[in-house]
């Protein structure tokens, strides 16, 4: 499971430092997007903070729980609140389920929040049904981790599907590089599902296409906003 | 059809058209270029004077002028702007 989940070890090194391009990515979006909130008071800006934070802190979850793995001493700590919390497939290192579970809750959570964001007619009631099925699919996911990446991969796809649509509309070069990111993003999601044939060869490639797709948005962000 | 403008759009409509005349404007030829009624065009000058948006000349019908922090907003609008078309906001 923690080969599936998080790659090869001797891998792990790298797998840090590409997610930690990531945090910083939804960092700068979810500050940025908080400020035109206070500049605006339109609501969407904030909700579209809150969402890129989840995803900052589900990045953050798997950076620490693979940093974390290699310290045995930080299992019983990590247990304790294991336990407290739920009760977590008991062949799998306490740790590993713990991060994951956090990187799994928080990063549906996220995509689940930029897909409402996009809707026109989104309600209290569709955001509310989205964060139980979210929830639903991380304690699934648990078991079986392909429903984790397959869910993701469905909400990147209607992401991108919109993005699409909103360079069709647009036509500028900052919709076209958000759209190319999260196309890259979502082929990333789409070979994490195959990580299960081959977790080493599968799991770097998905790792690498996810860089670049979150590089490319943080060449969207700096071309949006340092104009 | 034409969506209504938000307010935010009317006051960067109002401020735009002052910067286009070069920083400065006749209250009449803002009513019609910021496209607004005369009491609706009294109450966001009298808005923007008091946030410091704009100025207006002490005498009757005296210019109407952008100031330092009218043209920061109009720099955070464009900004905003870019942001919300982009990710289609």
């Amino acid at each position: 499971m923690a080969a599936i989940v998080f790659g090869p070890e001797w891998f792990s090194g790298l797998t840090v430092l590409f997610e930690l391009v990531t945090v910083l990515v939804t960092f700068l979006i979810a500050v940025y997007s908080y400020r035109l909130y206070l500049f605006s008071k339109e609501k969407k800006f904030v909700y579209f903070s809150i969402s890129f934070l989840a995803i900052m802190v589900s990045f953050l979850a798997k950076i620490i729980t693979t940093i974390a793995s290699h310290y045995s001493g930080l299992d019983p700590l990590v247990q304790s609140i294991t336990n407290v919390s739920m009760g977590i497939s008991s062949g799998t290192p306490y740790i590993t389920s713990l991060g994951f579970l956090v990187h799994q809750e928080f990063m549906l959570l996220g995509l689940a929040g930029i897909y409402l964001i996009n809707q026109r007619n989104r309600s209290i009631l569709q955001a509310g049904l989205l964060a139980y099925l979210v929830s639903v699919i991380t304690v699934l996911s648990n078991a079986f981790y392909f429903v984790f990446y397959a869910t993701a991969a469905i909400f990147v796809a209607l992401i991108a599907h919109y993005y699409v649509k909103n360079y069709v509309g647009k036509r500028t070069t900052s919709s076209f590089l958000i759209m190319v990111s999260f196309l890259f993003i979502l082929l990333s999601h789409f070979v994490f599902i195959l990580v299960i044939l081959n977790p080493t060869l599968f799991f770097i490639i998905a790792e690498i296409v996810q860089l670049l797709g979150y590089s490319l948005l943080l060449y969207a962000y700096t071309f949006v906003t340092i104009k | 059809m034409n969506q209504r403008r938000t307010r935010m759009e009317i006051i960067y409509d109002i401020l735009i058209a002052i910067q286009v005349k070069g920083g400065k404007i006749k209250p009449t030829h803002l009513m019609y270029k910021s496209n607004l009624s005369h009491e609706l065009m009294k109450s966001y000058i009298g808005e923007l004077s008091e946030k410091e948006l704009i100025e207006k000349e002490e005498k009757e019908n005296g210019l109407v002028l952008i100031t330092h922090k009218g043209l920061q907003f109009l720099e955070q609008y464009r900004k905003m702007k870019e942001f919300t078309d982009s990710f289609g906001l």
